[in-house]
């Protein structure tokens, strides 16, 4: 017997490995656009790894030191600790600049790859039975992503972060009954405290990553117990036991080992490369240009980031007149706007596996064409998101058509309401007329197939299955 | 479908680009950040190609957006390739037919023979674990193991070295962050470049199905 034989068989006798090996064979199918979810595992690893290195260099204090580092604009200057430790970090390590850039474009790739892989599963109609926990998950994994970006992006306590914080501790204060309480919590009291900056980093560098790491977890779970969804195939399959091209009780695709491990490998290696250019070449949050935080003054462009920009648009839009009393408590129009309404938004998202709901077990995706009233929805969203992020960026608007923010406010609240409305219906019209084209061939097969939720259905609906990847 | 798909495109084009137009003003470029050599002897900031200094929030949003469209692109691009190179003799009808066959989780040789089958080079293929009670095999493409496959490899293997060792030597000199970020790309995507060359000509193309029940 070899030495690796006898490696293996020390772990087989106490792991019973042989037993455990039919996972390696896990069936992953071949479709390009599954591999979303991949992208956004792999950003989450580079963000704890380039995280741990950030760590090592940080101060999480707003205590003020005189700047001994190589920037010549601030050198002998008393400068707030965690801002000190973050130029330290750019400016005067090796690889900072590049791991620090790392960091930042890894949490951006993080929440777009994550939201692309939603609008991936929901206009596949991949989140209808049983697949709604995934969903559920997924959506926490989304906003639980977005409050950890948020609280990583006020940690160098610089002029733009912390003007930024500061809407999001006014929004937390608006909150009724339990405003004042949530601020004391997550931003210990009066922003800016001298309490702020080592909450938000306990919240950013342990409870909020294991969170998501928890949901992540979870989410993958759920996925190799139920499986993934699958394309549309091209026709029966035979082998062993022959299987019928709309049989849902069986998944097709790439063994786990040797195949879809290399797939993984080429997108772990894509994603990374993608990073290190971004990040050799285009400067995000570069905080000396910004310079440390003064309570005296305004950035002159004052906007979160960009996939806070909607729930931004909002706070904009909602007039102060919303303000109301309800049962003797104060409702403001901050708290509508910058809580109530994104609340509402993610709130149907999560709720949408239940208004699309399926009684029975879908295991295909299907063709976004084929479904119109949720493709429309899907539309009317997506749209929906993007003039409210308009809005948030009113500052910039106004500027471009040469007009104050009041006077174009109303067109603005107007596009919001009215833009999604008609994208919604130009979509749900062009896709409830018949098709002009003659069907294919394989058309006319899936047709057959197809159960009474529009999409093809397992093949035995008491069987367990399914979620998307 | 195709005019269908052209309306929905045209409507989210439509919201799409004036978002992103209005999202990429940004504030006016500012003063370069000036480094006082004499308290660090490492340059980050000595680039080989002039790049805005500051990003504002809302270009960041657009950068990354393209960056994505970018990266599944391409990401597209290699999985259809290694699939497509991995089965060299598309004519050849590798299905895996019989219950006898593939047991060790491999037909041999375009899988005209059970799987056990010696192989032209003398191995047998053997992967115990894509054989189970609720997994088979329904398709084997025996890897090309073509001479292009070897050259290939052999290149990105050279490249991948260069890369590392340029990689390297920028953190013993200067480590000038933009020089970081095209020889850690030029890495990356030498490895993306062996790992897809790996695949595509010297591993087996396999598909399974298997049980949703189990």
């Amino acid at each position: 017997m070899g030495r690796l034989d006898r490696i293996y068989g020390f772990f087989d006798d106490r792991l019973d490995l042989t037993e455990s090996q039919s996972f390696l064979g896990k069936a992953f199918p071949a479709e390009d656009s599954f591999l979303l979810g991949e992208v956004a595992l792999f950003c989450f690893l580079i963000l704890v790894l380039t995280g741990m290195f950030l760590g090592f260099f940080f101060e999480p204090s707003t205590t003020e030191v005189e700047y001994e580092g190589s920037v010549a604009e601030y050198q002998g200057e008393d400068l707030p600790e965690a801002f000190v430790s973050v130029l330290n970090i750019t400016y005067d390590v090796p690889f900072g600049m590049l791991l620090r850039r790392m960091h930042h474009w890894a949490a951006h790739l993080f929440v777009a790859s994550m939201a692309l892989h939603m609008l991936r599963v929901f206009f596949n109609g991949a989140y209808r039975n049983p697949r709604e926990l995934n969903w559920l998950v997924g959506t926490g994994l989304a906003g639980t992503s977005m409050f950890a970006a948020y609280t990583g992006y006020a940690l160098p306590f610089d002029e733009f972060a912390s003007t930024a914080v500061g809407i999001g501790y006014n929004v937390a204060l608006s909150v009724p009954i339990i405003g004042e309480t949530l601020g004391q919590l997550v931003f210990g009291g009066s922003f800016p405290s001298s309490a702020t900056i080592p909450r938000l980093f306990f919240l950013h560098v342990l409870v909020l990553p294991l969170v998501i790491a928890g949901l992540l977890a979870l989410h993958m779970g759920i996925l190799i117990r139920q499986k993934h969804t699958e394309a549309e195939r091209d026709g029966d399959v035979p082998g062993r036991e022959p299987v019928d091209r709309d049989d849902g009780s069986v998944v097709v695709g790439l063994p786990a080992v040797p195949n879809q491990v290399a797939v993984s490998a080429v997108v772990f290696f894509l994603t990374l490369a993608v990073l290190s250019l971004l990040a050799g070449f285009l400067p995000v949050h570069n905080i000396a240009e910004y310079g440390p935080n003064n309570p005296a003054s305004t950035p002159s462009l004052v906007m979160p980031d960009w996939f806070l920009m909607w729930g931004y648009g909002f706070l904009k839009l909602v007039p102060s007149w919303l303000s109301f009393d309800l049962l003797g408590i104060h409702v403001s129009s901050e708290f509508v706007g910058g809580l109530l309404l994104p609340g509402l938004v993610f709130a149907v998202v999560a709720a949408w596996p239940f208004i699309d709901y399926s009684e029975e077990q879908v295991h295909f995706a299907e063709s976004p064409l084929k479904r119109p009233w949720q493709t429309a929805v899907g539309i009317a969203g997506v749209t929906f998101i993007m003039v409210a992020s308009i809005a948030g960026m009113d500052v910039i608007v106004a500027d471009l058509v040469g007009a104050s923010t009041a006077a174009i406010r109303p067109y603005l609240l107007g596009a919001l309401l009215t833009v999604p409305v008609v994208a919604g219906l130009i979509t749900y019209v062009t896709l409830r007329e018949p098709d002009a084209d003659p069907p294919t061939e394989g058309e006319e097969t899936a047709a057959d197939g197809r159960g009474e939720s529009g999409g093809r259905t397992d093949g035995d609906a008491s069987d367990d299955g399914g979620t998307d990847d | 479908m195709q005019g269908k798909t052209i309306v929905i495109l045209l409507v989210l084009l439509a919201v799409l680009l004036p978002t992103w137009y209005v999202a990429s003003q940004g504030e006016p470029p500012s003063e370069e950040i000036q480094i006082d050599q004499s308290v660090n002897e490492i340059s980050p900031l000595e680039g080989f190609l002039d790049t805005p200094n500051k990003l504002s929030p809302s270009q960041v949003g657009v950068i990354v957006w393209i960056a994505l469209f970018a990266l599944v692109g391409t990401l597209a691009f290699f999985h259809r390739f290694m699939n497509r190179a991995a089965r060299p003799d598309a004519g050849v009808d590798a299905t895996v037919r019989g219950t006898s066959e593939a047991t060790d989780g491999g037909a041999a040789e375009g899988a005209s023979g059970p799987s056990s089958d010696s192989r032209s080079d003398g191995g047998v293929v053997s992967l115990p674990w894509i054989e189970t009670e609720d997994r088979w095999l329904v398709e084997y493409h025996a890897a090309s193991d073509a001479k292009e496959g070897l050259i290939a490899m052999g290149g990105l293997t050279v490249l991948t070295i260069a890369f590392a060792a340029l990689f390297t030597g920028e953190y013993l000199t200067l480590a000038r962050t933009q020089y970081f970020g095209v020889y850690a790309f030029g890495m990356f995507m030498s490895l993306t470049g062996l790992t897809v060359s790996y695949y595509a000509w010297f591993m087996p193309h396999m598909e399974v199905a298997e049980r949703r029940g189990h």
